[in-house]
């Protein structure tokens, strides 16, 4: 290929990931009905457990690997080149950030085992702004939950969910086990082929226990896990942006119409350089606020910094993705080139995490 | 009115009571959340506007045509979208109708003209294929003469509504020798021929409206062959020219304006303002672009109703308004993105959220600036009359 971005952070968890990734992309194309699907992202999922993926961001203590930022960003790369439609940042970043030191122990190990598969929600943001959030009232010992939780992104077969939401008006975590018996549960599948969940809250009520914590320290570990969570959307979009560009250039480069290959034109040449120029300035931001990151921690990032990224590789995410359709002309509206699960993925970037609208009321 | 007598006023109410009274409230309904009209829907509808004698506005009277003039015609596409009706554009009426009354046998009038009028025979294009996009003069599947039948072997891409079609108007070489655009010949081929298969393509959409179409020893009689043998590009040409104007009418460009504008309007919730004020001030600007494209259309009708040469307002109003369709789709997409891209597909068989439309709508709406010619060939040919090669 003509062009290829380098590994952010290159080595054994980089090119796992990015075989995975790429092994996924011929047998997730060979099946299209959901599930089928299903079936296929099941594997996938045990694959990345096997690959002890759930276990990196989990602390030695707690049975882990007590790796680093720098690792899971390794991975998120690999995988992101072929946007494996897996909840990787999600399961295996966020879910660790949102547990405030006293409650891991309840949780990490069954996650770093991969007997659990938990998915992060936070009630603020993924709720349908035309009904009632996720909430939770104690009531003699018993916790009563209500509202719902919209287009949560979840492990395949998901066994809990890890809720953050307000606990008697305070920040509470919530350990929610989805088997029978639980909460109602919507199955879908997002723009971007990961599977995701609505979970109905209505009636649901579940032992004191397993409100795992409540108060500032669980409001510090739910926004330093949005942080996360918005700078891991980032990794995954600069990945797909590079991608996506070298596909782009291939294609041109092969593509024959009126006697000449596409990349002759020069409307075409510079359309493709437009896209790269915006993957370059994205990459650069994203690589500055990992290395900040890395040396301190997600949670000291400048908050305004963090959001101001998120508004621009939001933007750039979805113009690449734009870009791309239009330079693969026809071809690119089918949902059979690797192009288009790498659009897809793209334009779901905006708004995971908060949209523009909502980093934009925060960083102002 | 105007000098011959027409009370253009008078017409247009016409046309929106016909609409609000006639149209199947469940059609109606189809078209205002955007959803997918497939083969049910349109010939539903068309067989009400044959039953009323709307036929074809677009032919001439001795063949089913309403004898309208031009600005009635205008008026009538017009009103149609603002009535949330389903426009009256299908591959038959607007593409192979007029073709065949041009360069059709008698025979052939005959045989198919009425199947079109009335809804009842279906038809899809088979033009594109895998190497022959944008230049369509490259198209490779092959017809050779066996006696009374054309042998026709190849494939076709792209093909809108096979899946539901009953003919396919297809363009096919006959000469290998000839210069590209000649050699290519025009033949009606009924889709339930031996030796056609079809495979439905999966779009970003996740609606299946285009298909690959196989064709695999296909025996077409002569008779379906349109016109001289290696004079197809010429009747593919003439089409162009027939539907150049049908890009002035903006009714559509300024229903989705409404609509956007409603969705963001009832969207709206506590602790939303500022998504909403932000929105608001994009579709402002869309608005006031809108403007100019729609005086655009509006002096385009009037030049032809003059009978001057249309010149390049054509492709500047398919340009524009091509590009407006989608920042107004953009601007749909941030209003509803955050609670739809997650849920794009429902896997349990549960309905998909509410509004879902908005989403493919944004997704499908990127061909706008691709198909019926790219905005880059667009502006390849606008250069050349600029720059005069």
């Amino acid at each position: 290929m003509p062009f290829t971005a380098p590994p952010l952070f290159p080595g054994d968890l980089f090119e796992g990931a990015a075989r995975l990734a790429a092994s996924a992309e011929g047998r997730l194309s060979a099946v299209s009905e959901a599930p089928a699907r299903a079936a296929v992202l099941d594997a996938l999922w045990e694959e990345a457990a096997a690959l002890g993926w759930p276990a990196v961001m989990v602390p030695e203590a707690q049975e882990g690997a007590g790796g680093t930022l720098e690792d899971l960003v390794a991975i998120l790369d690999g995988a992101g080149r072929a946007a494996l439609p897996l909840p990787l940042a999600a399961a295996c970043g966020v879910v660790p950030a949102m547990l405030p030191a006293e409650a891991g122990g309840v949780v990490l190990p069954f996650v770093a085992s991969g007997e659990w598969r938990v998915a992060p929600a936070f009630a603020e943001l993924m709720r349908d702004p035309r009904s009632p959030a996720a909430a939770a009232a104690t009531e003699g010992g018993v916790l009563r939950l209500s509202g719902s939780v919209i287009g949560m992104e979840a492990p395949p077969g998901a066994t809990h969910t890890l809720l953050h939401a307000p606990v008697d008006g305070a920040s509470g975590l919530i350990l929610l086990p989805l088997d029978e018996g639980g909460p109602g549960l919507r199955r879908f599948e997002r723009l971007d082929g990961r599977p995701s969940l609505d979970v109905l809250l209505d009636g649901v009520t579940l032992p004191g226990t397993a409100l795992l914590a409540r108060g500032e320290a669980v409001a510090r570990a739910a926004a330093s896990a949005r942080a996360l969570g918005t700078l891991l959307v980032m990794v995954e979009a600069v990945a797909a942006m590079g991608a996506l560009v070298g596909q782009t250039i291939e294609y041109l480069s092969t593509r024959v119409q009126f006697g000449e290959t596409l990349s002759r034109f020069q409307v075409l040449r510079h359309g493709t350089v437009d896209l790269y120029t915006r993957h370059e300035a994205a990459r650069a931001l994203v690589v500055s606020l990992v290395t900040a990151a890395a040396e301190t921690s997600v949670a000291e990032l400048d908050a305004r910094t963090l959001h101001l990224a998120k508004l621009h590789v939001g933007r750039a995410a979805r113009e690449v993705a734009e870009g791309a359709i239009q330079l693969h002309g026809g071809m690119g509206l089918t949902d059979e080139l690797p192009a288009s699960r790498l659009t897809k993925r793209l334009l779901c970037v905006e708004f995971d995490y908060g949209d523009g609208a909502v980093h934009a009321a925060l960083a102002a | 009115m105007d000098a011959a007598g027409t009370d253009y006023a008078a017409f247009r109410a016409e046309v929106r009571e016909f609409c609000l009274t006639r149209c199947p409230a469940d059609i109606r309904a189809l078209v205002a959340r955007g959803g997918k009209l497939g083969r049910d829907a349109w010939s539903r509808w068309q067989r009400i506007l044959f039953d009323h004698g709307w036929g074809a506005p677009n032919w001439p009277r001795e063949y089913g045509g309403t004898g309208w003039d031009l600005r009635q015609r205008h008026i009538f596409d017009e009103t149609l979208a603002e009535s949330d009706c389903p426009p009256q554009y299908h591959h038959g009426l607007r593409h192979l109708g007029p073709v065949l009354i041009e360069y059709g046998t008698e025979e052939q009038k005959r045989r198919f003209l009425p199947g079109i009028l009335d809804g009842s025979v279906w038809w899809c294009q088979g033009y594109s294929e895998p190497g022959a996009g944008s230049d369509l003069a490259s198209l490779k599947t092959r017809a050779v003469r066996e006696g009374d039948k054309y042998v026709v072997d190849g494939q076709k891409t792209w093909t809108s509504h096979a899946q539901e079609a009953d003919m396919m108007y297809t363009l096919v070489r006959t000469s290998q020798e000839a210069k590209k655009q000649q050699g290519i010949t025009l033949l009606l081929i009924p889709l339930d021929s031996p030796g056609i298969s079809i495979r439905p393509i999966r779009t970003i959409d996740n609606w299946q409206h285009v298909n690959e179409v196989f064709l695999d020893g296909v025996r077409v009689p002569a008779e379906n062959r349109v016109g001289e043998e290696g004079q197809g590009w010429s009747y593919g040409k003439f089409l162009l020219h027939h539907e150049r104007l049908a890009g002035a009418n903006v009714a559509p460009l300024l229903r989705q304006l409404a609509r956007t504008r409603r969705l963001i309007e009832e969207g709206a919730t506590e602790g939303e303002e500022g998504r909403r004020r932000a929105l608001e001030h994009r579709l402002l600007l869309a608005e006031a672009e809108i403007t100019g494209v729609r005086a655009l259309g509006h002096a385009a009708l009037e030049a032809t109703l003059r009978r001057e040469p249309l010149g390049n307002t054509a492709a500047v109003i398919k340009l524009t308004s091509a590009n407006l369709m989608q920042r107004l789709d953009e601007i749909a997409l941030d209003a509803t993105g955050h609670r739809l891209v997650s849920r794009f597909r429902p896997v349990d068989g549960n309905a998909p959220p509410e509004g879902m439309e908005w989403l493919q709508n944004y997704l499908y709406g990127r061909v706008r600036t691709i198909y019926g010619g790219s905005d880059e060939v667009q502006k390849n040919l606008l250069a050349r009359t600029l720059f005069g090669h």
